[in-house]
């Protein structure tokens, strides 16, 4: 997203944060640290990639779904886990079966993943980068 | 800081403020206003960033639309907000999500602001 231009004004952005104080550093760091969503993301698709292939269906096996767990029989989105985990172990018939929508969302995820881990490496480069700076 | 034309805009964090200030330093008072005009215009209100998350359990994505993610808007849309779980997660992250948009839209106003005074 951004160009040399945005980089130039993140990194202007840095310098200054960096020159208000030097108190808040540690914070800085913490700061720097991974966003929430590209953690959740991330971690989602490792544990479908992990996990041993369901073959079951919904009802009869442990769900983190608040949705089967309320009691509710269907909905849109019903084997969408299954089918990313399928697809994530190459039986992409299966996956098919589970759920339409699983190739799609695949790959929105990752689209999703190579964003926001694009925009953390940007700003990683400029916090390295400020520490000559100050 | 409390006498800058950005204070005005509604639910801003310091963290939108010092980027705000960084993107328009030599800005003339002319350009800062019209700068002003149009990104008062296109950036979206944390504060109401929630609203939207919470309107997203019965609107599935509605918040990932309004940020200008098709794509993931599209995935809650079709599968509930991912069954409830998405949704969530945007509850929590309403900040990151409004301010990453915020970014995008001022990197573009600032070049309609710069399109639009040739000098």
């Amino acid at each position: 997203m951004f160009t040399h231009k945005g980089k130039i004004y993140d990194y202007v952005k840095c310098n200054n944060k960096a020159l208000s104080g030097s108190k808040n550093k540690s914070k800085m760091k913490t700061r720097g640290l991974v966003s929430f969503e590209l953690l959740i993301w991330v971690a989602a698709l490792i544990l479908l990639a992990m996990n041993s292939v369901p073959e079951v269906d919904a009802a009869d096996h442990f769900s983190l779904c608040p949705l089967a767990n309320l009691g509710f029989d269907w909905c849109p989105g019903c084997g969408l886990g299954r089918s990313l985990s399928h697809l994530l172990h190459g039986e992409v018939e299966q996956s098919l079966q589970m759920h339409w929508f699983g190739i799609p969302a695949l790959m929105v995820l990752l689209y999703r993943i190579f964003s926001l881990s694009k925009q953390e490496l940007v700003k990683r480069n400029l916090i390295r980068k400020e520490k000559y700076y100050v | 800081m409390f006498n800058s034309p950005f204070m005005a805009l509604p639910g801003i964090s310091p963290q939108e403020f010092s980027y705000l200030q960084s993107a328009t330093t030599g800005f003339s008072e002319q350009q800062l206003r019209g700068f002003l005009m149009i990104y008062g215009g296109k950036r979206r209100n944390p504060d109401d960033m929630v609203l939207y998350c919470i309107l997203g359990f019965f609107v599935p994505g509605l918040s990932r639309f309004l940020v200008n993610q098709i794509g993931m808007g599209i995935l809650y849309f079709f599968t509930l907000g991912l069954c409830f779980i998405g949704t969530i997660i945007d509850l929590i992250n309403y900040k990151s999500l409004a301010f990453e948009y915020n970014q995008r839209m001022v990197f573009e106003s600032l070049q309609m602001v710069k399109m639009g005074n040739p000098y």
